[in-house]
């Protein structure tokens, strides 16, 4: 049986078009995006303020981004799993001058043995990732980031988030060392000038609390309004109702009195970093905070909370979360997370077979091969949000941000190479197709080499950035020419 | 002509009886519908669109729908899957593991469906969900 060749050129557009966009359209913006100085002696981005001289410079030579040594080992991970495209080249070209029949009978057995060399792949890909991601401070870093907008955009509290992590450190070492004397990293400078701070010793592991401090060092900033270095007790609150927590009016004074360990009736960064470290310890056995909340609260409290209240009126923590100790809220999030990707893979599930028809019967109608619809029309739909996201992280302009985003781009283009080709070579071998697609599949090849071998540099300029754009219309034009070639 | 019969005669007696009417229904076998149609049909046929200009913007506007319908999709597997960094217990295997064979699931459906042929799904719920005819 020999399927509908139109309807088949459709997932190979989408294959084709899906890989080709993620390594070159989001990889331009995020050159544009994270663009920094560039070295005109070394010719390296330089990652120092200010990151733009002039500011908002678009030079093409003397602006650019680095590559790190992660993004630099996707790109050899990315071409070795691009191999599996020759799996289907090569018989292919072998039964060319045969029948049909005997073409996808002979064709079979290379898609079967391309099957599990996809499969290979893609299970030792993930592996890899899993083994890297134990260890790896990057990848530490992006969760930490990640973590930080939740809190922000009320998914989540700062007690549930920490509590959690809390009780997840503990199960990984069940012995830390315990009464390590804790010292923010921006005290010990400070140390020198004010004999009189105290930071007192926490039964708290001092990774867990570098963990803690990172998340929470924008928050201080943002509520430090007049720079002054320290928080007074209206600026304590705000910061309390921006982590998602809801102090009881009571508790307000008690814990400014607890924060402001040397009395100076303000409190320095590293005072706010034990304290709220002191506050989730002390919370993490509380489980029903706002019981106690309804019996006790003092007038004075009270007033400091309005005040606060009548400051932010707009940043008020949603209801669903205001009564929910951490271990509901962890649940919640599972749930809601299991309803998210469910839901979403339903509607692809549904979608996605009146979308190839559509696409199909807009090629047959405009005379324009179903191909060229895909190659353009799929990633649209599919790959938009990923393109935003890359672009997103650039926009940090630091050597991280660039690393994640342009890895995360590789490996969007592995996964084409191992779980969508893995598809094709399974829909081969069980609804006997022909496989006559080799114009696109070397295009596809090409493709991943040129930027492979781009992506061996250590510093992409915005002019690179340009020519790794010019690849997307220059590979359309490829398959076009090769088809006009006689390839197919 | 007479297994045609036979159906016929099963149609009228799902008719009289609302429980076999309802059975019928999930069945995706409506007794106002030929009995060719499918679950696939609760979607627009595109073969049955106009073949002019017009018919042309209405394939065009559906094509918008359906990539609306997978663009929100897409967001969705992604939000939900991110969100599930804030549990720690997953958060490695979430980060390395999930997030990026779920971006992969969008492409890996119309890959799927397109070599499956025209009504694929159509094809596969039949065989799978529903009772050989009688």
């Amino acid at each position: 049986m020999i399927s509908n060749s139109e309807q088949l050129s459709v997932g190979v557009g989408a294959l084709a078009g899906s890989t080709i966009m993620l390594l070159t359209i989001p990889w331009f913006l995020s050159i544009v995006g994270g663009r920094v100085n560039v070295d005109p002696k070394t010719g390296k981005a330089v990652y120092k303020t200010p990151k733009l001289t002039p500011p908002d410079s678009l030079s093409l030579t003397e602006t650019g981004v680095a590559l790190s040594p992660a993004v630099n080992n996707g790109a050899y991970v990315m071409i070795l799993t691009a191999v599996s495209y020759l799996i289907l080249q090569v018989p292919g070209m072998m039964y060319l001058n045969n029948t049909p029949v005997e073409q996808a009978a002979g064709e079979k057995h290379w898609a079967q043995l391309g099957a599990v060399l996809c499969l290979t792949f893609f299970v030792g890909y993930l592996y890899q990732q899993y083994k890297i991601c134990q260890d790896d401070i990057t990848q530490k870093r992006i969760r930490e980031e990640y973590l930080r907008s939740a809190i922000l955009s009320k998914k989540i509290s700062l007690t549930g988030v920490m509590i959690a992590e809390l009780a997840e450190y503990k199960l990984i070492h069940p012995k830390y060392s315990s009464h390590t004397t804790y010292q923010s990293e921006e005290s010990r400078p400070l140390r020198r000038k004010s004999s009189s701070e105290m930071v007192q010793p926490l039964n708290i592991p001092e990774e867990f609390m570098n963990h803690l401090e990172r998340i929470l060092k924008p928050f201080f900033k943002i509520y430090d309004e007049n720079g002054d270095g320290v928080l007074n007790k209206q600026e304590l609150v705000a910061v309390f109702r921006e982590l998602g927590e809801e102090p009881t009016a009571d508790e307000v004074n008690s814990i400014f009195a607890e924060f402001d360990a040397d009395n100076s009736g303000s409190i320095e960064y590293s005072e706010f970093v034990a304290g709220v470290a002191k506050y989730i310890v002390s919370h993490s056995d509380v489980r029903h905070r706002h019981m106690a909340r309804k019996l006790s609260g003092s007038p004075q409290a009270r007033d400091l909370l309005k005040e606060a209240d009548e400051e932010d009126e707009e940043e008020e923590v949603p209801e669903e979360l205001k009564n929910l100790s951490p271990d509901e809220q962890q649940s919640r999030i599972k749930m809601r997370a299991a309803v998210m990707m469910g839901l979403g893979t339903l509607i692809v599930l549904l979608v996605s077979d009146p979308m190839v028809e559509v696409m199909s019967e807009l090629g047959a109608r405009t005379g324009i091969p179903a191909f060229y619809i895909a190659f353009v029309l799929a990633p649209l739909a599919s790959n938009a949000s990923e393109l935003i996201a890359a672009y997103n992280y650039s926009l940090k302009k630091t050597a991280s941000s660039m690393s994640i985003s342009l890895s995360t781009l590789e490996g969007a283009a592995v996964m084409n190479n191992t779980f969508v080709l893995g598809i094709f070579m399974l829909l081969i071998c069980t609804q006997s197709l022909v496989w006559e697609f080799f114009a696109e599949t070397l295009t596809i090849l090409l493709v991943q080499v040129c930027i492979a071998v781009y992506a061996l540099k250590s510093t992409h300029t915005v002019m690179d950035g340009c020519f790794i754009l010019a690849l997307y219309p220059l590979s359309l034009m490829l398959v076009a020419g090769l088809e006009a070639m006689g390839w197919n | 002509m007479s297994m045609h019969f036979h159906n016929e005669e099963r149609s009228s007696l799902e008719m009289k009886n609302p429980l076999l009417r309802t059975a019928a229904f999930f069945r995706c076998q409506s007794l106002d519908l030929p009995p060719t149609m499918s679950f696939s049909d609760i979607f627009i046929d595109v073969k049955s669109l106009p073949a002019d200009g017009f018919g042309l913007f209405q394939l065009i506007t559906l094509g918008g729908v359906y990539g609306y319908c997978l663009c929100y999709a897409s967001n969705l597997i992604s939000d939900g899957s991110e969100l599930l960094l804030l549990v720690p217990a997953w958060a490695g295997l979430i980060g390395s593991v999930v997030l990026p064979v779920l971006g992969a699931v969008p492409d890996g459906c119309i890959v799927l469906f397109s070599g499956m042929g025209p009504d694929a799904q159509g094809k596969y719920l039949k065989h799978r969900l529903l009772p050989p005819p009688l």
